[in-house]
Order: structure tokens, then sequence, then C-alpha cells
């Protein structure tokens, strides 16, 4: 289990480097098109489109990883200081419920998707579909889902082996 | 069971869903799910669910996040800290308490293109830290210096917190960040009298450095200027309607990225930690924005921000009493809850209520970003606390904490004079076209 979620955090963490390759080419295009306004009145046309799918294959597929690097905020204070085992059941509890939510949010989300998708619906400028706006939502959740399922197995094998978990990541605050 | 006592229940379990280390964004979506499906139906819900997320992070505002996140991941790699440092030293490193002062105008002035608290005190402590040793510093100075300091990273625009403020609450990111600026400046001179005064009245506490003659002066000030140039660039930029927000954001995050390469500090292993760093946090914060909207479906329906209004009003205590208890909340909040979650969780149920009681939105938010910045330094989740014991070898945490209390008691004189003179807030958004 702990070399499947080796396997995954690699996977993932390449996976949201590789999207961030899209948001420094919507920077550019960007920048591009303040340039061309600059000195013509016409920019890049759809820049608006090409920056909000940029950011959204960055921003959303770059989830799954920090599950698996435990990034995402939660506030230890109150539980450090339990025995291991009740830690390491309190995680799978968190790990369970972040299964079932990310799950739930995926599956009906897959659901709107279609339907949107079904009904034609494209961007303004550049008439994108809204397909692939929605994939990296509905790949980011999914993926979240699985990356839980997996740290919850691993947490599990861990508190049935009476195992102590890795250091956690060092907390961080995302607004700071 | 009403839906108002439902929502109060709802808020009870995910303060304990929280303090069980649940991480955030799943415990506000969980008590969501479960909360807005009680009271309103699982179908209604599964309408929220699969349609609320996408609604939440597509909007094209929110680009302006990983954006000016890049900006301050690429200036806290671009080496700029010594060079501000340096020229803020030579023009007051003299004075008693000089090297504290120039350690905090460093650091607003790194915060005019580093919109993270983190990054302004981590970065700045590897370059004052040493120098304050060396000139026989108390440790205790140093680091309550360097911990405040890094608070106005986020108060100072560009600022990550303030984008989110503005974005939740529907507001002008541009007039935001102009009413940020001199609250900025003010809090500057704050820390500064609060530094001044512990190097003046605890004898050995922050002894006087060397003299630096004019033209060295002249020289260190020169360094200054790619960071006042993209500051300007930036601002100016919004300010002015050049850019949009986004826009701004794109060239602020370009620019960084060009003074790194300038720097020479551009190393293929920068440029991927600059990328992961951009990735994680900015995934943090859309998840924690996926959790919010499901929360906040579960909170409007629960008619608990109409409920605590109607209480607030019968109780017949004056508005500025009402201001008073919401920042006093927030002060305790900021010593459990990251100031992003402590946003999220709150603003759904204050802002509201803030605007029936006529304040102006733009100085709440000056106000919020205030009081998230003393949740900053106050112990026992202050983050900046545990960043300055992490990065500066051999310093205790309790050092830090034992430091950081007169700049607390600077941040609450701050607060107070923000509270008493809204126009230092809103005077720059006013002059805006």
């Amino acid at each position: 289990m702990t070399r499947l979620v080796a396997t995954l955090r690699a996977l993932a963490q390449r996976l949201a480097n590789a999207a961030q390759a899209l948001l420094l080419a919507a920077v550019l295009v960007t920048i591009a098109d303040i340039a061309l306004r600059s000195v013509s009145n016409a920019g890049v046309p759809g820049t608006v489109d090409l920056m909000q799918l940029a950011v959204m294959w960055s921003a959303l597929l770059a989830i799954p990883a920090a599950f698996l690097t435990d990034e995402h905020v939660a506030i230890d204070m109150f539980t450090k200081a339990l025995p291991m085992r009740l830690q390491q059941a309190l995680r799978l509890f968190a790990l369970m419920l972040a299964v079932a939510a990310l799950a739930l949010m995926a599956w009906y989300g897959a659901q709107q998707a279609w339907r949107e998708h079904t009904a034609g619906d494209s961007t303004q400028t550049l008439g994108f579909p809204f397909g692939i706006y929605w994939l990296p939502l509905l790949l980011g959740l999914a993926l979240s889902s699985i990356a839980c399922l997996a740290l919850a197995g691993e947490t599990l094998a861990r508190l049935w082996r009476g195992e102590p978990d890795p250091a956690p990541a060092a907390a961080r605050d995302p607004g700071a | 069971m009403s839906p108002a006592l439902i929502g109060g229940l709802g808020m009870a379990v995910l303060l304990l869903l929280i303090a069980l280390r649940v991480p955030i964004a799943i415990a506000m979506a969980s008590v969501g799910i479960v909360g807005g499906a009680l009271i309103n139906g699982w179908n209604s819900l599964a309408f929220v669910l699969g349609s609320q997320p996408f609604a939440t992070v597509f909007p094209y505002t929110l680009s302006v996040i990983p954006l000016f996140v890049m900006m301050g991941v690429f200036a806290a790699h671009a080496g700029l800290s010594r060079s501000l440092y340096q020229a803020i030293y030579s023009l007051i490193g003299h004075w008693r308490g000089g090297l504290a002062l120039a350690t905090l105008g460093a650091c607003a002035l790194f915060g005019a293109i580093c919109g993270s608290s983190l990054a302004t005190a981590a970065t700045m402590a590897r370059v004052a830290v040493p120098e304050m040793r060396r000139h026989g510093y108390d440790d205790r100075l140093s680091a309550g210096t360097l911990a405040a300091g890094g608070t106005l990273g986020i108060l100072i625009p560009p600022s990550i917190i303030m984008v989110i403020y503005a974005l939740l609450t529907e507001q002008s990111i541009g007039r935001l960040f102009l009413a940020g600026f001199l609250p900025g400046l003010v809090a500057t001179i704050c820390y500064m009298a609060a530094a001044y005064l512990v190097a003046r009245y605890r004898p050995g506490a922050g002894p006087a450095g060397a003299r630096v003659g004019w033209r060295e002066r002249a020289k260190t000030i020169l360094g200054v200027a790619p960071v006042l140039i993209l500051f300007i660039v930036v601002m100016g930029g919004m300010y002015t309607g050049v850019f949009s927000p986004t826009e701004g954001a794109a060239v602020g995050s370009f620019g960084a990225f060009l003074l790194t390469v300038l720097t020479r500090r551009l190393t293929w292993r920068v440029f991927i930690d600059s990328l992961k760093e951009t990735a994680s946090t900015t995934a943090m914060i859309f998840m924690i924005f996926i959790g919010t909207s499901i929360l906040q479906y579960f909170i409007e329906t629960s008619t608990l921000p109409r409920l605590l209004n109607d209480a607030i009003v019968a109780s017949g205590m004056s508005r500025y009493m009402v201001l008073a208890v919401i920042l006093v909340i927030y002060v305790i909040l900021g010593c459990f809850l990251d100031s992003l979650s402590m946003l999220l969780i709150t603003l759904p149920l204050f802002f509201p209520l803030v605007k029936s009681l006529g304040f102006d939105p733009i100085w709440f938010g000056i106000l919020v970003v205030c009081v998230v910045e003393i949740g900053l330094i106050t112990p026992p989740v202050g983050m900046n606390l545990f960043v300055i014991a992490a990065v500066v070898p051999g310093m205790q945490l309790r050092t830090v904490i034992s430091g950081v209390t007169p700049f607390i008691m600077a941040d609450l004189v701050r607060l107070a004079i923000l509270v008493a003179f809204p126009i230092i807030s809103l005077w720059l958004p006013s002059l805006m076209k």
C-alpha cells in the first residue's frame, strides 16, 4: 500500500507541475495581449477564455497532489498530543470523509457537466466547449477521492500493524 | 428541528471536525452536505453538489489568485531581500534598534511585491537575523521584529487574502489594494515604534549599528529600484485602468520571474520548486473555495445569517459595539484557525451584518485583514511564529512568542487607529477612477 501511495504521489506531482506550464503560457499570452493593445487597438483574441482554461487546469489538477502530500490545511494542535493509534484512527475518519465528499461532488458534477455538454454550451469568444473547463474539476475531484482512498488504506494498514505515521508535512496557511 | 437549529449545530460540528484534524475544506464540504440534505432534501443538495463547485472555481476573476501566488513565489526566490534590507539599513541602521527598524522597512517593501506573509517572514529572516545576531541584538527583539514584519506582506498590496476577501464579498480588487496602502504604512510605523521602544527601554536589546556614508547610501538605494518599478507598474497599471487585476497579476508574476532571471537566481531546481509551490498553494485555496461553496449553501438556507442580524438589532447594541465584538471574535479565532478558513467560515455570517449596519465593505475588508494579521502572530497557531522558529537556527518558539508581544500591542493600537479614522483606508480608493 505504501508503494502504491508513493507511486500515486509521484504521478500526481508530475501532473500538477505539468499543469503549471499552462499557467505560464497564459501569462505570456496576457503579456502579449497587453503589449499588442498598447501599440494597436487589437489584442490577442480570447485571452480571457485562455486564462480561465489555464487556471482551471493548473489549479484543479494540483488538488490530488496536495492531498497525497498532506498539504491541505488542517489544524493539528488539539490532536497531536493524543496517542498514536487514536491519531491514526482520526486520520482514517478524516480520509473517509474526504473520499465520500469528493466522490459525491465528482459524481453529481459529472451529471451536470453531461447536461451542459449535450446542451452544446460553449465560451463566448473562442467557442470552446464547456466540457474542457469541466474536465479538470471532475478529474481533480475524482483523482483526489482515489488518492484519499489509497491514503486511507495505508493508514488502516499502519493502524493494524501498530506502525507510526511518517512525519506530517509542515503546516501552511495558503491565505498568508 | 428548525433550519436555524440545524445551522447552529452544523457550525458546532464544523468546529469539532476542524479540531479533529479533518482538512478544513473537507470539514466544510461534509457539514454542508449533511446539513444541506437535512434542511433541503437530497434532490436540492444533489443539484448544488453538481453545480456549485464549478460555479465557484470558473469565474475569470479567480485567475488573479494563482498569478499573485506565482508573483510572490518568484519574488521570494529573486534574492531581493538583501538589497532591500541594506538600503533601509544604510539610512537608519545607526539608530538604536536601527537594524530592527531596517528589517521592518525591508519587510514593508518586500510586501509590496509579495502578497504572502509567510514568504516575507521566511525570506527576510534569513537575511536579517544573522546581521542582528552579529550586532548583539536580543533574539527576542529579532524574532518579534521578523514575525510581525512578515505580516506586512498581506496588508501592503498586492495581497492574496485581500483578493480572496474582494472575490467573496464582490468588491473591487483594485480599490481594496489601494485601501491597504496607507494602513500598511500606519502598520509599519506602529511596528517601528514598538521596536524602537523595546530597544530604548530594554538595555542592550538593540544596539546602534555603524553609520553609513551618503555615497554608500545612494548605491544601496539604487539596488531597490527593480522592486519599486515592479510595484509601480503593477499597482499603477491597475490604478489607471491600463490593466485589469488579472492582467496586473500576470504582469507582476512575469516581472518577478524576470527579476529572478536578472539576479541570476533562476536555476532549473528553483524553477520547478516555484511551480510546485504555486501549484500546491493554489490547490489548497481552490479546494477550500470548493468546500466553502457547499457550506455556504447550507448556511444560507439555514437562515442563520438573518437570525444573527435580527438578534443583534433586537439587542440594541450600537453598530460600533457590534463591530468591536466581530473584531474580538476574529482575534480569538485567529489564535486557532488559519487566515483563509477563518475568513471563509465567518464572512457568510458577518459580512451581511456589517453591510446592513452601514459600514463600508472596503474599510471592513482592511480591518479584517488587520485582524487576520494579528492571528498570524498570536500563539498557539500563529503561522509566522513557527516560520521564524523553523528558518532561524537555534531560535526557540518561546523566544519568538515572547519577542512578538510588543508587536501585538502595536497591532491593537493600529487597529484602534484604523477603526477611529476610516479615512486612512478610504481616502486612496476615493481617488480611483
